[in-house]
């Protein structure tokens, strides 16, 4: 299954299936403007969707199964709050590679399970505190899900305390329960609606405010924002957050990376290393 | 006095098309050849290329229409109207339908900066990469709008996206300047979906556009300028379909330039006297040259269909190689908007024709469906047997990031739906420092000689024996 999310995605996922077919494929065609006509359109290809879930697998969904996974997923989010609240405050309990393995966990297990494992996690951190870093820093941009570079990026002696990152606080921050009524029109509303994503147009004051809420509320020393070669579409919008963050007196540092590539690590730390002393964070 | 070095692209490019309105008609060699001596180097070249004698009268007509273009979007701007930035996907007759507003195409002024600029505005381009925006942004419309984030070009009062669905580099480069530079912007979304739903979601799409629009001009879209600008792009219509036919003809008889003209006037002059003027006066000299069974070089050697876009960074002078070589361009994927007339009954029947034909322009046609492929194989196998292609050309635009994704499978399916052989280059179309124009000529010719003539029957050529490397060689290939 795909959804209109980039080019990259959509030409990736149309390659698979012309050289390698799936017995199952859905396209879920998402708008990328936020407006009544565009709601109807994305809650009727919710429905499609189920519809043909059921269809292939044999199965039913029910309302009252739906509106139980939202709410778990509720719980998830909550928790997910919980551990960026521990990530941000003064002396943080964790660090940024370690907020991100959380999140990736939670996007990859059951949610029964992950509600129980970060639970158990989070009141193991509650009294646990880093050591004061060399700064306190933002990170922001495009798909990046690499522990590792962020483990060493972080070596240099920063910390990431709280973040914008697809697989980071825009994947369930701004999402709130949704209303009552149809779960799938809830759903379509609460997804298109919260979308903290680049690829959404007309929506750019939600993305920069809500990058700024977060850097008030970690106190950050600084920024970094991140694309991957050839992502268009934060590789342009982080030009425009470091304009509009550096008006507001928030040094940025925009890097340029390849996705997962090992040969690419050094450099980044060179970077980050004279961006640290650039903000007198040496 | 104006410091020449510091204008910006589209203050310059007016300029000099400003000449062509002191031009007569026709132009005997001699004056070919003064005029030549006076133009700085790059746009002489580009001059060069267009008054070739079998073009000359028909580019003299395209370049008025252009210079045109650029007077009028002056003058409603001195007479404190509304110029709307456009992109090439988006039809530029609804904002020619409005009294106090004209619009202004960024990929045009982007290809024109390139082809008549002392430096073919690599200095815009620079210095948008200064701003930090990432190198693989698309030169077509960064270098217009490169100039507009100078600051020394006119600013635009309102910018239309219509990317979104059909280009995340264009639609996001409009998204960037509008706000860097706090001018209004409009989006028309297309839905990634051929559904009737879609189709009914865009109309909607389109309306809240014209309304949009209307506020923020301050004028009503009625009925009678609608079908003003309708009447006039029916026409257009006609015409192109009748140049589209003769382009069927072996050997072609349309100059290799005409397939650019063609989309120029689309993303220009559409639905306006001037654009029709164009197309009449195109059309007229295919006829011509059909009638007198012209055609350029000795043979035809090839039918070329280009998959994308073409090469606008050599002054032009690619088409007239090919065409001196007997490689006929019979058009490009810019060329395949597929008008239809508009019903001009009424308002509501206007407006629905009108947002299928922007649903219809290209990029959005072929990029913005379910399946990039799909729609894209779709449209170039259909252009390709209708004007008996035998082989497809892609440019390889750097920037082009969903049709390089999907190429692999463009290739295979022409291979396998229509026996038709893809060459892909790497470049970038609108940047000369990427490629070398002399690689681009010399792949064309070797594919040429080594795949296309074989298939159709000929001998491959042998290879010559490689010759010192100087800038004669590869041209000479």
């Amino acid at each position: 299954m795909l959804f209109r999310s980039c080019d990259h995605l959509r030409g990736a996922f149309e390659n698979w299936q012309y050289v390698k077919p799936t017995p199952f494929f859905h396209y879920l065609k998402v708008p990328h403007i936020v407006i009544d006509d565009a709601l109807d359109y994305f809650a009727d290809q919710l429905v499609q969707l189920k519809a043909k879930l059921e269809i292939h697998f044999a199965v039913t969904i029910a309302d009252d199964a739906l509106r139980a996974a939202t709410a778990r997923q509720a719980r998830v989010r909550e928790l997910l709050r919980r551990a960026y609240a521990l990530r941000e405050r003064e002396r943080p309990g964790l660090t940024g590679a370690q907020t991100m393995a959380l999140v990736l966990l939670g996007s990859t297990m059951p949610a029964e399970q992950f509600i129980a494992l970060l639970e158990k996690e989070l009141a193991a951190r509650e009294n646990e505190s880093l050591p004061a870093p060399r700064a306190r820093l933002l990170i922001g941009g495009a798909a990046t899900d690499e522990v590792e570079l962020l483990r060493e990026l972080e070596s240099l002696g920063a910390l990431f305390v709280t973040d914008s990152l697809c697989y980071g606080a825009r994947a369930f921050w701004s999402l709130t329960a949704p209303a009552d009524g149809d779960p799938l029109r809830a759903l379509a509303k609460l997804y298109l609606s919260n979308t903290l994503c680049p690829r959404m147009f007309e929506d750019y004051p939600s993305r920069s405010a809500f990058i700024l809420a977060a850097a008030e509320r970690a106190r950050i020393d600084g920024a970094v924002f991140v694309h991957n070669k050839f992502c268009d579409v934060h590789g342009i919008e982080n030009v425009l957050l470091r304009k509009h963050l550096e008006e507001q007196g928030i040094p940025v540092l925009l890097l340029e990376k390849e996705y997962g590539a090992h040969a690419d690590r050094g450099r980044l730390k060179t970077r980050l290393q004279a961006f640290l002393e650039r903000i007198g964070r040496p | 006095m104006t410091n020449l070095a510091h204008q910006g692209l589209f203050e310059r490019v007016a300029n000099i098309f400003s000449l062509v309105d002191n031009l007569g008609d026709t132009l005997s060699d001699a004056e070919v050849e003064g005029l030549l001596r006076v133009l700085p180097p790059e746009s002489a070249n580009s001059i060069s290329a267009l008054m070739a004698p079998h073009l000359r009268e028909s580019s003299l007509v395209f370049l008025r229409t252009l210079s045109t273009w650029m007077r009028e979007a002056r003058a409603m701007k001195a007479a404190g109207g509304k110029i709307i930035m456009v992109p090439f996907n988006f039809p530029p007759e609804l904002i020619t339908a409005f009294d106090h507003a004209a619009p202004l195409t960024v990929e045009v002024l982007s290809t024109l900066g390139v082809v008549a600029l002392e430096g073919q505005g690599e200095r815009y381009w620079d210095l948008a990469m200064g701003l930090g925006l990432p190198d693989h942004a698309c030169s077509s419309n960064t270098i217009e709008l490169g100039s507009m984030l100078s600051g020394e070009d006119f600013r635009a009062d309102g910018l239309i996206s219509a990317g979104p669905g059909g280009c995340d580099a264009n639609a996001k480069i409009h998204e960037f300047v509008s706000l860097y530079m706090d001018i209004p912007q409009f989006v028309l979304e297309k839905p990634v979906d051929r559904s009737p739903e879609a189709v009914a979601l865009y109309r909607r799409y389109y309306r809240r556009l014209v309304r949009q629009l209307e506020e923020f001009i301050g004028e009503d879209l009625t009925e009678e300028k609608l079908r003003r600008v309708n009447e006039r792009a029916n026409r257009c219509t006609e015409l192109y379909y009748e140049l589209w036919e003769l382009h069927k003809v072996r050997p072609c008889p349309i100059p290799n330039l005409f397939s650019l003209f063609v989309y120029a006037t689309r993303f220009s002059m559409w639905g306006t006297d001037t654009g029709v003027a164009c197309m009449e006066a195109l059309v007229k000299a295919a006829r011509a040259r059909r009638a007198a069974g012209a055609y350029p070089a000795p043979r035809e050697k090839a039918r070329c269909l280009w998959a994308y876009t073409s090469i606008y960074y050599d002054f032009l002078g690619l088409f007239n190689w090919m065409e001196n070589r007997g490689i006929t361009h019979l058009a490009d994927a810019l060329d395949l908007f597929m008008p239809q007339p508009v019903d001009t009954t009424d308002r509501e029947t206007m407006l629905d024709g009108m947002a299928d034909r922007a649903w219809d322009m290209p990029m959005t046609r072929q990029m913005g469906g379910p399946s990039m492929s799909a729609a894209w194989i779709e449209d170039v196998l259909w252009a390709a047997r209708e004007l008996d292609a035998e082989a497809v050309i892609y440019c390889g635009h750097h920037a082009c990031k969903q049709t390089w994704s999907v190429v692999s499978i463009l290739r295979q399916e022409l291979l396998k739906q229509a026996g038709l052989p893809l060459l892909i280059l790497q470049t970038d179309a609108w940047n000369k420092r990427m490629t070398p124009i002399g690689v681009v000529q010399r792949q064309i010719a070797e594919f040429v000689d080594q795949v296309v003539a074989p298939q159709r029957g000929g001998e491959p050529t042998r290879r010559r024996r490689r010759r010192p490397a100087d800038s004669s060689s590869a041209s000479s290939t």
